[in-house]
C-alpha cells in the first residue's frame, strides 16, 4: 500500500514537472530479470536540470534456474537520479534507490522486503531514440519471510549487489 | 564512449556476482531450523499449552530436498559426495519425514536416526563403533543368523544423526508436515534405520525400516 502510494506521488511529480528539453523521457525493459522470469519496467522523466525521477515496476514467476523458483514476485520503487556528465539522453548518473518487493515464497514462505541503496548508470541514446542503459549498485535489503501455515516469522538484512541492463525508449 | 561505459558496467557487475535484482530468498533449511544441518545442543522445553489429540505419527521417506516416499523393498540411495564432514568410508542417505498429526502451535521436531549394520565376525569396518546395540525393530529375517554364525551380531553406525526441524517443513492440505534432506551419515546402506520424532508437547514415536537382509 505504501509502496503503491509513494509510485502514484513519484509519477504525478514527474509527470507534472516544468520541462524544457528535446527528450524528457524514457521507458526502459530491464533485460536481466527476464532470464529469470521477471518482467521490469523503468519509466524515467527529467525534473530539471540534473535531476531525474524514475518509477520502478516489476511482476513475473521465477523460472525454475532462478534465485526465485517458483516464487510469483512482484516489485515497485522508484529512483531519484543526478546526472553527473553528459545530458538526459546520453549521460552517466547516480542514484539513490528504493523498493518494496513481496513474494509468494516457493510453497514454504510469503516474504516482503525494502531495498535502499545507490547505483551508478550510465545510458546511451542510439539513432531516433533507442535508449539503453546500464547500471550497478548495491543495496541494504531488510525482508522478512512467514513461513505458509505458520510457525514463526524469518527476518535477515543484507548487503545485495545489483546489476542491471535496459533497453527501451526515449522521447 | 557511454556504450562502452554501459557495456563496463554490466561486466563490472557481473563480475563481482552482482543479481539482476534484490532477493527476498530463498531461505535455505540451515537458516530456518535451529539444527537441521548439523549441530547440537538445542534446548527441548515441552509445553503445556498443547492441543493435539491424535497420536503423533510419522513416515520414513527420503528425497535430497523434498519428502519423497519410500515403497516398502525400496532403498535409499547411498551417496558418495565429499565435503560436509565427510571422509574415508563415509557416506550418507536422505531421509525424509512426513509427520502427520502435528499440534497446531508446537511444530519443532527432534528427529533422531540410528543406523545399524549386521555382521557375523563382529568386527572389521565395524569394529570401532558401538557393538553392543541392537535394534529394537528388526524384523524376523534379519534377525536370522548370517550364514556361518550362530547368533548376529549387531553394529550401531555412526552416531550424531540428530536433527532439529521447524519452519523448513511442507505442510501438506491434510495438516501433515514434511521435509527431505536429512543427511544421515553411513557406512553403507544400513541393514535397519530406526527413527524417531519428538514434538515439545512431549510426544515421541518410533519407526523403523529393513533395507537389507544379507
Amino acid at each position: 500500500m505504501r509502496a503503491a502510494a509513494a509510485l502514484i506521488c513519484l509519477g504525478i511529480l514527474a509527470w507534472s514537472a516544468p520541462v524544457d528539453a528535446a527528450t524528457a523521457n524514457s521507458l526502459t525493459l530491464q533485460t536481466l530479470p527476464l532470464g529469470w522470469g521477471i518482467a521490469e519496467l523503468r519509466y524515467e522523466r527529467l525534473i530539471t536540470g540534473p535531476l531525474s525521477l524514475v518509477a520502478i515496476g516489476g511482476y513475473g514467476k521465477g523460472a525454475s534456474w532462478s534465485p526465485f523458483a517458483g516464487q510469483s514476485r512482484t516489485h515497485a520503487g522508484g529512483q531519484a537520479r543526478w546526472r553527473m556528465g553528459g545530458d538526459f539522453g546520453d549521460g552517466v548518473s547516480l542514484a539513490a534507490e528504493a523498493l518494496w518487493m513481496w513474494s509468494s515464497g516457493d510453497g514454504s514462505y510469503g516474504a516482503k522486503g525494502l531495498a535502499i541503496g545507490a547505483k551508478m548508470l550510465a545510458k546511451w541514446t542510439i539513432g531516433p531514440g533507442f535508449v539503453v542503459e546500464a547500471q550497478v549498485g548495491a543495496a541494504r535489503v531488510s525482508r522478512r519471510a512467514a513461513p505458509i501455515g505458520g510457525g514463526k516469522d524469518l527476518q535477515a538484512v543484507d548487503w545485495q549487489p545489483a546489476v542491471g541492463l535496459g533497453v527501451g525508449y526515449g522521447w | 564512449m557511454k556504450a562502452q561505459l554501459a557495456v563496463m558496467l554490466a561486466v563490472v557487475g557481473c563480475c563481482v556476482g552482482a543479481a539482476c535484482t534484490y532477493s527476498l530468498g530463498p531461505w535455505s533449511d540451515c537458516q530456518v531450523d535451529p539444527q537441521s544441518c548439523g549441530g547440537s545442543g538445542v534446548d527441548w522445553p515441552t509445553y503445556a499449552d498443547c492441543t493435539a489429540k491424535a497420536p503423533l505419527q510419522f513416515d520414513i521417506g527420503s528425497g535430497e530436498k523434498a519428502y519423497a516416499e519410500l515403497a516398502p523393498g525400496v532403498t535409499p540411495t547411498v551417496h558418495f559426495a565429499s565435503g560436509g564432514g565427510q571422509g574415508f568410508n563415509v557416506r550418507h542417505i536422505n531421509l525424509g519425514v512426513r509427520i502427520a498429526n502435528p499440534d497446531p502451535v508446537r511444530r519443532r521436531f527432534r528427529v533422531e536416526a540410528r543406523t545399524y549394520y549386521r555382521s557375523s565376525s563382529g568386527g572389521g569396518r565395524f569394529a570401532a563403533d558401538d557393538a553392543n546395540c541392537t535394534p529394537d525393530s528388526a524384523d524376523a529375517s534379519v534377525s536370522e543368523p548370517p550364514p556361518g554364525a550362530s547368533t548376529p551380531t549387531w553394529h550401531c553406525g555412526f552416531g550424531g544423526n540428530t536433527f532439529v526441524v521447524d519452519t523448513s517443513l511442507k505442510q501438506a492440505a491434510d495438516g501433515s508436515l514434511s521435509r527431505g534432506g536429512l543427511r544421515v551419515f553411513v557406512h553403507d546402506l544400513p541393514h535397519v534405520l530406526e527413527v524417531s520424532v519428538s514434538d515439545q508437547c512431549g510426544r515421541t514415536t518410533h519407526a523403523a525400516r529393513t533395507f537389507r537382509t544379507d
